[in-house]
């Protein structure tokens, strides 16, 4: 037997006896980091939920030491928002930051595909939710972009072609919003663009998490009972008790497309060769959904890359985030100057709740394997999907609703 | 002498006859004596839309003749609103099919009263000073015509079908208000409580108050309160409006130092 293959033996049976796999020891130098890193999103969420508590047992005369500092939080419960023109509650509003933070944490994506929605159904008028998204995007993702920019990855001659397209597409889409208004429909218009991206991304996500699964699942049975049988004495059979590949040659649907562009260049730092028109071509549809959705795109980016185009995880994940940054700047400009819906109260709210959310939902995915992850993200993107398709087709409340001058609520 | 003795005689008979007339002109005769009694005031004379505005509380107090009951309206200025129809597309989306605009009727509208008002006034009365509890009186002097460049009236029956949508939206976001008891008389004193609910616009209020007596009004009185924008909601608010650029220069350089700040923090606190 290989010395690679008796190394992937012993690993199997390290794993099947529930010992940790740590032959370079970095999982230990991951978790002391993380310990740290998580020290400060505790302590954040700690006082969060304590504050709440504290408000909440106040107000509902559940404790009488409370008061006080109910009826301080009381005055501070409810925020105005300057351009949407409504009043919230300040802890609801921080709290769907935080949460939506949270998810994007523990997924790895950014969540504003959740946080337009959720805008939309506390009472924030669609057009003023996505922009302000996008806007609070901008700071959700700087703090991300400095950090792969330092551990080179961010492939820039990729990044800056991406945000060509993401700059042509956010200004189209602005301007499309202002035509969708303009025709009326403009929140059932985005629902239905809504419906058809989560649902497809949603549903191809839990295509590829439950089959990758379901073949560990025979993997682990099949390894098992070699590894019986093995024990027997069937020595034999050792030299198929193998370990699977860290990385399995990935499948890369449409490559044999993006490969026959015209335009092909060498992404020094992705590590691969492309047309400039496919990361154009990306760029323009993320821009494009920028604008109509309030998203940063990394939901569509990251799987692009890595699947079509064969960029590393990291690389397409610090390449995504760089052009997120920039595309958002433009979508938040436009839709500043062309529609007057940015909310920069409700965005800076946002942006705090959902940036300490992400920190805590970073440590709480940690005991949770990729597959495992976007098995949850799949079902909750499916979710989401279910609920705007009932909004849609189910009668609404009432047969006369409210509208804006421009078409939209 | 006689022609004294004439006017004395006339001015006798004249008031004989006042004192036998039927009611209304009884009730004519307490306005009178009462004109000088019947009073409304309103406190803050302005409410303030902050930061941390979750909807406003307005104080209504006066003087009111002994006996009567009394009645108020508080009204936003009018405006014009649009609403959609919903009707269902290809069989399947519910979608706004049909837009509206609804001109002159007031974004908030209050009724407020000692008495139920249905007992209290004359039906007439109701109907000709908008105090009915239904807001059916305020809403048949708006005027509904099509959405868009081109606007002509809708018919009648559509119109009706607006209102009632726009009245019963107004209802459910609290900005159509009835109470019927809570308007307190003590004697020759009256106050009440008015809270404005979140979606309350801006602008100035305009408040009416009547002295209610045998179903019929015998005094009225009116003033005014301010809804506006202050500190940095008026500030942001005037800015996106009136200078987009640096509006928007503004929140994206708020964005990023945020974004950037949160980073460095918690970047911090893995070291």
């Amino acid at each position: 037997m290989s010395s690679r293959q008796d190394k992937a033996a012993a690993e199997m049976n390290a794993k099947l006896s529930g010992a940790p796999l740590d032959p370079a020891g970095k999982a230990g130098v991951a978790q002391a980091r993380g310990i740290g890193r998580a020290t400060a999103g505790t302590i954040a969420t700690v006082a969060a939920i304590g504050l709440a508590v504290a408000w909440w047992l106040g107000a509902n005369g559940r404790l009488a030491g409370v008061e006080l500092l109910a009826s301080t939080l009381g005055s501070f419960s409810h925020i105005y928002l300057p351009v949407a023109g409504v009043s919230v509650n300040l802890f609801a509003l921080v709290g769907l930051g935080f949460g939506v933070g949270c998810l994007s944490g523990l997924f790895g994506v950014g969540g504003g595909f959740l946080m337009t929605p959720l805008l939309m159904m506390i009472g924030i008028p669609p057009a003023s939710a996505a922009a302000s998204d996008s806007c609070q995007i901008i700071g959700a993702s700087s703090s991300g972009v400095t950090a792969h920019m330092r551990m080179g990855n961010v492939d820039a001659k990729l990044g800056l072609t991406l945000l060509v397209g993401g700059i042509l597409g956010g200004t189209v889409g602005v301007r499309l919003v202002a035509v969708l208004r303009a025709i009326g429909n403009f929140d059932c218009w985005m629902k239905i663009i809504y419906i058809l991206v989560l649902g497809i991304v949603g549903a191809l996500m839990l295509r590829e998490s439950v089959t990758t699964l379901v073949k560990n699942w025979v993997y682990s049975i099949r390894q098992q009972t070699l590894l019986e049988l093995v024990n027997e004495g069937y020595d034999e059979l050792k030299v198929r008790l193998v370990a699977p590949a860290e990385e399995e040659v990935m499948h890369r649907p449409f490559a044999s497309f993006a490969d026959r562009l015209p335009f092909q260049t060498n992404f020094s730092k992705a590590g691969m060769r492309a047309s400039y028109l496919f990361p154009l071509g990306l760029g323009l549809l993320v821009g494009l959904l920028t604008a109509l959705m309030g998203v940063g795109g990394g939901f569509i980016m990251v799987p692009a890359m890595t699947y079509i185009l064969g960029v590393s995880t990291k690389v397409a994940i610090g390449t995504s985030l760089f052009q997120m940054v920039f595309t958002s700047i433009n979508v938040t400009y436009q839709q500043a100057l062309t529609n007057g819906t940015v909310d920069a109260v409700l965005a800076m709210v946002l942006l705090i709740g959902s940036a300490v959310g992400a920190q805590v939902g970073a440590k709480l995915g940690r005991p949770l394997k990729g597959h495992q992850l976007r098995i949850l993200l799949g079902l909750l993107v499916i979710a989401v999907t279910v609920k705007l398709i009932f909004e849609l087709v189910l009668p609404p409340g009432t047969m006369i609703s409210l509208t804006s001058a421009a078409g939209g609520h | 002498m006689k022609a004294m003795r004439v006017a004395g005689i006339v001015l006798f008979l004249a008031m004989s006859t006042l004192a036998m007339a039927p009611t209304a002109q009884g009730d004519q005769a307490s306005v009178d004596t009462a004109t000088a009694a019947f009073s409304v005031s309103v406190a803050p004379s302005e409410v303030d839309i902050d930061v941390n505005y979750g909807g406003g509380q307005v104080r209504l107090s006066g003087t009111t003749p002994e006996g009567t009951q009394v009645a108020f309206k508080v009204s936003s200025p009018t405006t014009e609103t649009y609403l959609g129809k919903n009707g269902k597309v290809l069989g399947v989306l519910w979608m706004t099919t049909e837009r509206a605009k609804v001109e002159d009727v007031p974004e908030f509208f209050a009724v407020f009263s000692s008495e139920p008002l249905q007992e209290a006034l004359a039906p007439e009365e109701l109907t000709q000073r908008k105090l009915d509890p239904s807001f059916a009186p305020l809403l048949a002097s708006a005027k509904v015509v099509s959405a868009g460049e081109n606007a002509t009236p809708v018919p009648a029956s559509e119109a009706k079908t607006y209102l009632t949508g726009l009245r019963d939206a107004r209802i459910t976001e609290g900005l159509y208000l009835v109470d019927e008891k809570d308007v307190s008389v003590d004697g020759s004193k009256w106050s009440a409580s008015l809270s404005l609910p979140p979606a309350a616009p801006e602008g100035r209020y305009q408040v009416t108050a009547y002295a209610i007596a045998n179903q019929h009004i015998v005094e009225r009185a009116t003033t005014e309160f301010a809804v506006k924008r202050v500190g940095v909601v008026s500030l942001l608010g005037n800015m996106a409006r009136n200078n987009a650029m640096a509006y928007g220069a503004l929140a994206i350089t708020a964005s990023v130092v945020i974004g950037l700040g949160i980073g460095r923090v918690f970047s911090q606190g893995a070291h």
